[in-house]
């Protein structure tokens, strides 16, 4: 009844598969690495598995939300840094850069514009099982815990 | 007796004609209660839904963004354009056997006192008096196991708001939901994983199937049929999974003809399906009200976890004067994680921090500002505007949330603002939110809209007429949000049940005199 999961289709794909259109593609794994990266890296199935899912999730929210969210990566990619003064495609950019250039367009008016990749984004990297173990997410109930005290 | 079931659009043959008493459009709150009374009154019910069949064991289990991309609409990204100073919202809605109601937090409240009597001084509706009503909801309340959430089954992200609110002075009360053995997996509006909340798929339909109702997913209706004046059915395509460009094909079509026509495809749909099969009531579509809702996020010292416990089990209705409603919530850490603000080494210490994060919410009582517009494709466009007193109380709402969570110990607060920064005192929050505020940069959803074919006393005031029966075809009734007069201020789910409840009831005496003599 339901299509396969992000993992199994990872591991089909290979990590280094295309799954997001062009430039998206590297885009989503520009921002991914601003958002994720806690100075070690992304490992490469979770990124992976990541953006896997947001293209499987944005097929089906309909041709508006996947316009809508491929077009605000091709913003990002394209225009806001030129916009903001950083001159180079936002995948060629420096980390550090990189998040120079989102604080400046969380602080305006653009702001809703990064809201929609970056919400796609964290709705699935958090859904990895190690990403949710990294944050302390058991998936165990309240009832459950207290009667096992 | 014909023989219930439940049966899928998609491995139907091509050409189905199907016969029946009552055709129900919209498997939800609205067509939920129908379809059980008028069965077990021996009628033959047809339930037409469009999206899929999904038992609650496969659902239990999915991710939380699996629900969304299989039960919700639009995979739960639907968008209210927002009309002058007023924010992008977004509307989930379900799209499954059960409908919206699989994707609730399980909230039941009846519709305040003040509103019923606004209906009955304001509106002239007598027939929808608090008195009037109450069999209906206590019939909901007892079809849908509705209970007092009990205190310790509170997360301790909710106790640590309501201890700042009872430091403030602000009384906070215990939430009654529809669930039976809630354990506290808290994510009741991901899809129960035990189906202890008692949604229409869980509370309704399997009696309704077992009295003789048919079930049909995968169905997509787009036109009511009409003859001399009369509703005599409806027709449209049946529809395939989707696949993996996430498309779905029409893989047949189907004609249901019957006695009389439900539709109970929600506020959005409902109109949508009028006005594509011929209706023309200036009301069609419009006072849509929405319930804008926000949320403010806050970080503790302690380690919380606040996913462990009831999703909402505490409310505050101190403030329904002022035109706003507060209830306890929280989200699963993936989508928690997707509204933090920030990116970078700021973002990653808020993640690292997840399990001392405590939410609470609020929606405003508004007035109707919003339409439904037929646009080609199947989605319609939705337009909002919000009114500068609805506004105003977002506003007044979320200050209260952050004034709670900073009394109760809040070392940061994160207002749904976009771009806002953390904010440690009420100074901060001021700074933020005050009247020069664009609500543009508000971030805003809603779970209830309402009100699109409205209750009226007679064709030049609404859509309907108290039963729910057409002013244009009298054998035509409307049982969902849809109806509403105006907006109740609360979660819509009981107020639905409640409202088809009793339409049902008396469709039931006219089509069914003898059943429940």
């Amino acid at each position: 009844m339901f299509r396969r999961g992000p993992i199994e289709r990872t591991a089909r794909l290979g990590y280094d598969a295309t799954v997001l259109p062009g430039p998206t593609e590297a885009a989503a794994r520009a921002l991914c690495q601003c958002i994720f990266d806690r100075g070690h890296g992304i490992p490469p199935d979770r990124m992976s598995f990541a953006l896997v899912d947001v293209d499987d999730f944005t097929r089906r929210a309909g041709p508006k939300t996947r316009f809508a969210f491929l077009a605000s990566l091709l913003l990002l990619q394209w225009i806001w840094p030129l916009a903001f003064g950083f001159f180079g495609r936002f995948s060629a950019l420096p980390i550090s850069r990189r998040l120079d250039l989102l604080e400046k367009i969380e602080a305006t008016a653009l702001a809703p514009m990064l809201v929609l990749p970056k919400a796609m984004l964290c709705l699935v990297f958090f859904e990895h099982p190690d990403a949710l173990k990294e944050i302390g997410y058991d998936g165990r109930p309240l009832r459950l815990i207290e009667a096992e005290k | 007796m014909t023989k219930g079931a439940y049966l899928e659009g998609r491995n139907l043959g091509p050409k189905q004609q199907i016969d029946c008493d009552v055709v129900i459009v919209g498997s939800g709150a609205g067509g939920g209660p129908m379809a059980r009374i008028l069965a077990e009154a021996g009628l033959d019910v047809v339930v037409l839904e469009e999206g899929p069949w999904i038992p609650s064991e496969v659902y239990g289990k999915f991710r939380p963004s699996e629900t969304l991309r299989h039960i919700g609409r639009e995979a739960g990204t639907t968008a209210v354009l927002g009309l002058g100073d007023t924010p992008l919202i977004t509307v989930m809605q379900g799209r499954a056997v059960g409908g919206s109601t699989v994707l609730t937090g399980g909230v039941c409240f009846r519709v305040p006192e003040m509103i019923h009597d606004r209906w009955v001084k304001e509106r002239g509706l007598d027939m929808l008096s608090i008195k009037d009503l109450e069999p209906a909801f206590e019939a909901a309340e007892r079809e849908s196991s509705v209970a007092v959430v009990p205190e310790d089954m509170r997360s301790r992200a909710t106790n640590k708001w309501v201890e700042g609110a009872t430091k403030l002075g602000i009384p906070v009360k215990s939430m009654s939901r529809n669930t039976e053995g809630c354990v506290g997996y808290g994510r009741c509006n991901f899809g129960c994983p035990v189906g202890a909340k008692k949604s229409v798929d869980l509370a309704y339909l399997p009696a309704a199937v077992a009295a003789g109702a048919r079930v049909y997913s995968d169905c997509l209706v787009e036109k009511v049929l009409t003859k001399e004046g009369r509703a005599r059915g409806v027709r449209g395509r049946l529809l395939s999974a989707r696949d993996a460009r996430g498309s779905v094909r029409r893989v047949g079509q189907f004609e249901v003809l019957a006695k009389h026509v439900v539709l109970a495809a929600g506020t959005v749909h409902t109109p949508l399906l009028m006005m594509r099969s011929g209706f023309r009531s200036p009301h069609l579509g419009r006072h849509m009200t929405l319930h804008p809702g926000f949320r403010v996020v806050a970080r503790f010292a302690d380690r919380l976890e606040g996913w462990k416990g009831a999703l909402q089990s505490v409310y505050v209705d101190h403030f329904e004067d002022q035109g706003v409603t507060l209830t306890g919530l929280f989200v699963p850490p993936s989508v928690l994680a997707a509204g933090l603000p920030g990116t970078g080494p700021a973002f990653a210490e808020r993640i690292q921090n997840l399990d001392r994060l405590a939410i609470f919410g609020g929606i405003v009582h508004d007035e109707g500002g919003g339409r439904v517009h037929d646009v080609p494709g199947r989605e319609p466009l939705l337009t909002y505007r919000l009114g500068a007193k609805e506004k105003a109380e977002m506003i007044h709402g979320t200050k209260i949330i952050a004034e709670a969570f900073l009394a109760g110990g809040a070392e940061e607060v994160y207002l749904p603002v976009f771009g806002a920064p953390a904010m440690r005192s009420m100074e901060d929050v001021g700074g933020v939110l005050h009247d020069q505020l664009s609500a543009r940069r508000m971030e805003c959803v809603t779970f209830h809209p309402l009100g699109t074919c409205r209750i009226g006393r007679r064709r030049e005031e609404g859509v309907v007429d108290a039963w729910g029966r057409s002013f244009e075809l009298p054998n035509l009734t409307v049982a969902c949000g849809s109806v509403f007069p105006t907006s109740i201020g609360v979660n819509s789910q009981l107020p639905i049940l409640a409202m088809s409840t009793r339409m049902a009831w008396r469709l039931r005496d006219e089509l069914a005199p003898r059943a429940h003599v």
